[in-house]
């Protein structure tokens, strides 16, 4: 039987002890060292202290009710004082075993262990323990280690390079407002103030580069640019902490990923409950052939501050036969392509919306005079990456289709700006539909969808494919059905 | 349309509770494939049922503390009504 870290203590004790913290700290501030002011401090404190020692005390009960037992087949977990509620995980469920190092928890020799089942609420995880490094030693070791005779030799490896320009692309302005946001609710009364302070000295900067040199771009448009690429380089940096030192070992029964260089990250996954992988490209990198590889499975990008990879950048042709077997396959010939005359239903609605967006700001600037200047920087913005959208939608009608061989179904498809090559068992497809809309019905083209299974269900979708294509490709998924049916 | 039966649309859909021989509830967590995965419990009721007991009894008490003092103050209408027409 073991125990959580003490450091859970503090968890438990109360979600905002730091509040009480605040006027303890205050009072130590005004605290004399002589015997007539630690009475009085005593006397002025006395109130805060107990609360404060109350509260500890009950976390205290909290933390030595929390006991963790590692079973010959299972983990489990049992907590509270009063309602004991026990979680048991057979090892043989387990999909995702995760231990996390952070930076802040090293000096006290704690560890963030969690793990995940293809079942449970959504995507969340199933369990998750602050721990010993010895005791997550102990928890890891339930779940197959890697065999190192058995290692697969041939993985390629993640360079600086790949991680670096992994980085690049899969930073955002947005994702880097989320943390700037996420530090500014949850960083208290400090943290507002540093931002509030650096935003005003932003709009100064940006109204002074105004007024001398940039006098036709509004002040407030430099002030959303020079955000959103300061927003971005946070996210860069992120990234890049996230997924340097990257390392892959697998055998054909698990695979171990860590990466991380302050929060260091080590997942030990089952390979079978593997649901597919995604080989995920935007237009650069499909016009220099390099895709990410991306995998699904139950516990493994579960939160939305990592993304489930397996390789990080790589060119395609380099990945070879080396990852077959852990499902994936490159170089796969399309065997069911959409009808290049339906470019229609790739490119319609991004052309339709690259061509509204300069009236609509026109029409803008009718009733609003004011903001003519800013509207018309907002339509310069949106054009972008809508002329974008039309390139990546041009590219996917060409470059889409289906094929299906053996026990695997490859899906080429595009989801917004990300090309996605999916590679999944024809058994784990949940569900297949085939519609058509009223412009496609005259050429007999159709949009085929394909759901697959996992914690959640994921859906792909390939448009303006023949109608007889989409119907052969119902039949031959169809017919593994039947055939699995007899089996049993 | 083809839709297989083996797979259900979401993995909250194939959590389900089931009652115990000694009639705890356990929640069962399973796949898409309704496969078992892993089960949460209350695995010790005696709390429950100390808190349940404690709860009773405190609400007794509040009972019994009220009707005492209904029957008091009733009383002591009764003996003022009874002094206040004596008086007259």
């Amino acid at each position: 039987m073991y125990h959580e870290h003490p450091l859970r203590i503090l968890r438990y004790s109360a979600k905002n002890i730091w509040l009480l913290l605040f006027p303890l700290l205050r009072g130590i501030q005004a605290f004399h060292f002589d015997p007539e002011g630690i009475y009085a401090w005593l006397r002025g404190a006395w109130f805060d202290i107990l609360i404060l020692g109350v509260i500890i005390m009950f976390g205290l009960v909290r933390w030595n009710f929390s006991r963790i037992d590692i079973t010959e087949d299972s983990i489990v977990h049992r907590e509270g004082v009063l309602l004991r509620v026990r979680t048991a995980i057979p090892i043989s469920s387990i999909s995702v075993a995760i231990a996390e190092y952070p930076l802040l928890l090293i000096p006290f020799r704690g560890v963030r262990f969690s793990c995940d089942t293809r079942a449970g609420l959504l995507k969340s995880i199933d369990m998750k323990l602050l721990v010993t490094r010895k005791v997550a030693a102990q928890l890891m070791k339930c779940v197959p280690e890697v065999d190192r005779k058995k290692k697969l030799a041939d993985i390629p490896k993640a360079d600086i390079w790949s991680v670096l320009l992994f980085s690049v692309f899969f930073s955002s302005g947005f994702s880097g407002a989320v943390y700037i946001a996420a530090f500014f609710f949850k960083g208290g009364d400090i943290a507002q103030d540093i931002i509030t302070r650096s935003l005003s000295r932003l709009t100064e900067t940006t109204s002074k580069l105004t007024f001398g040199v940039l006098q036709k771009i509004p002040a407030t448009a430099i002030a959303v640019g020079i955000f959103f690429i300061a927003a971005w380089l946070l996210s860069f940096i992120v990234n890049l902490f996230r997924y340097s030192r990257f390392h892959v070992e697998s055998d054909s029964k698990s695979l171990n990923i860590g990466c991380g260089v302050i929060n260091r990250r080590v997942y030990k996954i089952t390979s079978d409950h593997i649901n597919f992988t995604d080989l995920r490209q935007n237009l650069i990198m499909k016009l220099c052939g390099a895709v990410t590889v991306n995998i699904n499975c139950a516990g493994y990008g579960a939160d939305s501050q990592h993304l489930p990879v397996l390789m990080p950048i790589k060119r395609e042709r380099k990945l070879g036969r080396s990852l077959e077997p852990l499902g994936v396959v490159g170089g796969v010939k399309l065997d069911f392509r959409p009808s290049p005359a339906g470019i229609g239903s790739y490119i319609f609605w991004p052309v339709a919306a690259a061509l509204a967006i300069f009236p609509l700001s026109d029409l803008l600037s009718e009733f609003f005079p004011r903001w003519a200047e800013l509207s018309l920087f907002a339509a310069i913005m949106l054009e972008i990456p809508t002329v974008w959208l039309v390139a990546v939608k041009t590219t996917a009608t060409f470059t889409s289709g289906v094929s299906i061989y053996d026990k695997k179904l490859v899906i080429r498809c595009s989801h917004w700006t990300a090309f996605h090559t999916v590679i999944a068992d024809k058994e784990n497809v949940v569900k297949v539909q085939i519609y058509q809309s009223f412009l496609q019905k005259p050429s007999r083209r159709c949009t085929l969808c394909v759901w697959l299974c996992g914690e959640t269900v994921a859906k792909y979708r390939v448009r303006a494919l023949r109608l007889r294509d989409a119907a052969k490709i119902v039949e031959l998924l169809e017919h593994d059905v039947r055939h699995k049916n007899e089996k049993n | 349309m083809q839709q297989r039966s083996l797979s259900c649309w979401s993995t909250m859909f194939a959590t389900r509770m089931k009652k115990t021989k000694d009639g705890r509830a356990v929640v069962l967590f399973c796949d898409d494939r309704h496969r078992f995965c892993f089960y949460r419990d209350l695995e010790d009721t005696r709390g429950i049922a100390a808190l349940c007991f404690a709860g009773k009894a405190v609400f007794g008490a509040l009972i019994a503390a009220g009707t005492l003092g209904l029957m008091k103050v009733s009383v002591s209408v009764y003996l003022l009504e009874r002094f206040l027409s004596f008086l007259k």
